[in-house]
């Protein structure tokens, strides 16, 4: 049981620690402490308040691990537990007889050596099927595994990507709901843009046509902006591919794509092209996939050709016209990276990818957004790192859309990737543009 | 009818604290819209309820919210709400 005592237990937690882990328990002891902690003990169970949030439940911080733990198959031999908690997480997991190895992640340095401070940790430490390691040591998340939400709220910039990976797989069921309850509105959708699937070209005939060459993706992020007057010289000598959402502000400015691609569901696509004089864009390729709002295929002035994503809601549509694949994991940005890629790019800038809100702003000004998101990093915001290592504000579905592009960066080691501005997210596997374009 | 409503509440309530302890923050907000809408109709109904304090919590509930201190608003929907919903408003309406 965890409990608050007189003679606080940090003493026996971190003999245990320090004799198991010597390194780890050097970097707890040095760790730097959160600035407002609170021990709460107002509540029929005693838990920390740390920066503004509950370390445990007050009222039942067993039947919440219980409950955490679930996530955990019964008869599963080796688990994986990311923070520390009070503690109640990793006990609970190891009553089980059948569990042989617990391995438990700091995700915060400083929260897990508070935590050592205040509860009693020592039985669950001594276990010899666990295992403690520090979130920074680990680059992939693994299964199965079970967390405790406010060690990822709390998790220290070096376990930020771990953080990101681990809430983007809590996240997987509820996505997956998501579009099982869309999924009649979808097919009706795919049945009314049979007709241009069926007419229009396959993406096929775009692959390894720019072989080494290099190949710049338009997104629509903020920073989007600093790039219209490069990108205004570069006409003719660089291939342009933009996602749909930045074909507005990048008309406006004087910047033709070469290719546009369009994969997203929502009714806004339909906006993306509205009040855009399309007229120069005659010679410009629309890639889609079959589920996009159908205004956007009528107005399109030029060639289309469609792709498919792994998704199973397009098998009977293959069955029936062939299209290449394409890699699509939620963002737009996704398929219009692989495309640079499948073009045969040896390298690919990336304009305007910033999964974040680098100007407080979700989107680049001029863009066509139904509510256009405004955020400032404060208290309570997501967050992640910026290419200069600070914080900056996001959105939980912007850090799930980063982390899968660098899965694929990760993948596809042939590919030299750049990013274009050190203000939006760090997206790891790619360089930083310099002061001149080199290209 | 009232009965069904105040057990729409619990259905919601419970969904929503249980994905809040587990992290999975879009199954909890939407959870938790769904417990606001049925809660609202629950209340317009009830009388003699104490409305001071189910403001106070539902003003806790979004503050807990908005700093991303989830088990908090897990546990002011499971413990705090949920015994206002089944020993106040019940007892309303029988």
């Amino acid at each position: 049981m965890t409990k608050e005592t007189g003679a606080l237990p940090q003493v026996e937690n971190m003999k245990i620690v320090i004799a198991r882990w010597p390194e780890i328990g050097r970097v707890l002891q040095g760790a730097p402490r959160p600035a407002e902690v609170t021990l709460v003990t107002h509540y029929p169970c005693p838990t920390l308040f740390i920066d503004g949030i509950h370390m445990s439940s007050g009222y039942d911080p067993v039947r919440e691990a219980e409950l955490q733990a679930a996530l955990v198959p019964e008869d599963c031999r080796s688990a994986w537990v990311y923070g520390v908690g009070a503690g109640h997480l990793p006990r609970v997991l190891l009553k089980r007889a059948a569990l042989a190895r617990l391995t438990v992640v700091i995700m915060n340095h400083g929260i897990a050596a508070l935590s050592m401070a205040y509860f009693e940790h020592a039985d669950w430490l001594a276990d010899p099927r666990v295992k403690l390691v520090l979130a920074e040591h680990e680059q992939e998340i693994r299964v199965p595994f079970a967390a405790v939400p406010p060690c990822l709220q709390l998790a220290s910039d070096v376990a930020a990507k771990l953080r990101d990976l681990v809430f983007l797989e809590l996240a997987t069921p509820f996505i997956r709901k998501r579009h099982q309850a869309d999924d009649a509105v979808l097919q009706q959708r795919l049945e009314d843009n049979r007709p241009y699937v069926q007419g229009d070209g396959d993406v096929v005939e775009l692959f390894d046509t720019r072989r080494g060459a290099t190949i710049v993706v338009a997104a629509a992020g903020p920073t989007l902006a600093e790039h219209f007057e490069w990108l205004v010289t570069q006409k003719g000598k660089l291939s342009l591919i933009a996602v749909d959402a930045a074909v507005k502000p990048l008309v406006e400015n004087g910047v033709v794509p070469d290719v546009v691609v369009s994969s997203d569901r929502q009714e806004v696509v339909s906006g993306f092209f509205a009040e855009t004089d399309l007229g120069c864009l005659q010679k410009s390729i629309l890639v889609y996939l079959p589920m996009v709002h159908g205004d956007a295929l009528r107005v399109w002035p030029g060639r289309r050709l469609t792709f498919y994503s792994s998704d199973p809601v397009y098998e009977n549509m293959r069955n029936f016209c062939s299209k290449g694949l394409l890699f699509d994991s939620g963002s737009v940005l996704h398929p219009a990276v692989d495309l640079a890629v499948k073009m045969g790019a040896q390298k690919v800038i990336l304009l305007g990818a910033d999964f974040a809100f680098p100007t407080g702003r979700s989107h680049v000004v001029g863009c066509h957004v139904l509510s256009e998101r405004r955020c400032a990093l404060d208290e309570g915001v997501h967050w992640v790192l910026d290419g200069y290592g600070e914080r900056v504000a996001t959105a939980p579905s912007y850090r799930g859309y980063l982390r899968d592009l660098e899965r694929y960066i990760g993948q596809h080691t042939d590919v030299f990737f750049v990013c274009g501005s050190r203000s939006g997210a760090r997206i790891e596997g790619t360089s930083f543009l310099g002061e001149e374009f080199d290209v | 009818m009232c009965e069904d409503r105040v057990a729409s509440c619990n259905i919601f309530v419970t969904a929503a604290a249980t994905a809040f302890r587990l992290g999975m923050e879009a199954d909890a907000s939407e959870n938790l819209v769904s417990f606001v809408d049925s809660f609202a109709a629950v209340l317009q109904e009830g009388k003699g309820i104490d409305m001071q304090l189910v403001n106070a919590l539902l003003a806790e509930v979004l503050a807990a919210q908005a700093r991303k201190d989830y088990l908090r608003v897990a546990d002011i929907l499971e413990y705090e709400i949920a015994s206002l919903l089944s020993h106040k408003i019940v007892k309303e309406f029988k």
